[in-house]
């Protein structure tokens, strides 16, 4: 049995879509057989919580949801609750870690990988979303959010960290090439292409987190 | 043309396309660590008034048009699918 760890803030609308998706992959997983999830969510996303969760559960993927600036990655209410100053030594070691958040991919997850993470894949820039409802299932913001969370479904579904990150590259191709066919606006076109041109994979190409 | 000219030929130009689009568009994207969720019209006034999310806003979107009309996205599109 493998742990995956969830952070789940849901504090703000963008972290509630972020909670939608995230709670969908992990119904998901739950129905692979060989995957306990561990979900933090809402309050108990603090940074002490996070940490004691790591040590007690020691899962081998880690999916962090919410809010992140280069360096840090925060939890409920933004409060951080893991930064580039602040990575245990030992405490990551071989772990697969999915940030979906703004701009960790630009610092913390290289810190991370110095640190012995086994792969990051996040975004080194902004990660945007258009909508046009305040609807969890907005059937726009499915176009950035469906390549996003197919990687924590394809980590889990035994792929190694390379073919996870080359599905979800392959998904914001095929949508971003029917938003062009479609005419979809500047609007919707350009943050779609942001996204796809400023997610990376760091470290490891062919680890698998079961 | 001069770095202030070109700022302002990009301003009008994101600006133009913004009130093209539909009212009912929101964006959610990152701000100073957090996340902010901005509708069309929020968007017109941010760019209108070139602040720091203003001048984020439409580097984006100037990325997209020029990778879009120099044909720089259909080589990035054909990479990716041969992957």
């Amino acid at each position: 049995m493998v742990n995956v760890l969830l952070t789940d803030p849901g504090h703000d609308f963008p972290t509630q879509m972020l909670s939608h998706w995230i709670t969908s992959a992990a119904d998901y997983m739950q129905t692979l057989g060989n995957i306990r999830v561990v979900h933090l969510q809402g309050n108990d996303v603090t940074h002490a919580n996070f940490h004691s969760t790591v040590v007690s559960h020691n899962p081998r993927l880690l999916l962090l949801n919410g809010h992140g600036s280069e360096t840090t990655m925060y939890g409920h209410s933004d409060l951080p609750i893991l930064d580039s100053n602040d990575i245990a030594e030992g405490q990551f070691d071989d772990r697969i870690i999915h940030a979906l958040a703004c701009k960790v991919g630009a610092v913390l997850g290289h810190d991370l990988i110095a640190n012995g993470v086994s792969t990051f894949i996040g975004y080194k820039e902004d990660f945007q979303v258009v909508h046009t409802s305040g609807d969890l299932n907005d059937a726009v913001a499915a176009l950035y959010l469906d390549p996003a969370f197919s990687v924590p479904r394809s980590l889990a579904e035994g792929k190694s960290t390379q073919d996870a990150f080359i599905g979800a590259q392959k998904m914001y191709a095929e949508n971003l090439k029917e938003a062009l066919r479609l005419n979809a606006g500047i609007g919707i076109l350009a943050p779609l292409y942001s996204n796809m041109q400023h997610h990376v994979l760091l470290g490891s190409t062919t680890a698998m987190a079961v | 043309m001069t770095q202030s000219q070109r700022s302002l030929k990009e301003q009008a130009i994101v600006l133009s396309q913004l009130f093209a689009s539909n009212p009912e568009l929101k964006l959610s994207i990152g701000s100073g660590g957090g996340m902010v969720t901005l509708t069309r019209d929020e968007l017109i006034t941010h760019v209108t008034e070139m602040d720091a999310f203003g001048e984020k806003y439409v580097k984006t979107q100037m990325d997209f048009m020029r990778s879009f009309s120099s044909g720089e996205i259909y080589g990035v599109l054909e990479k990716i699918e041969n992957l």
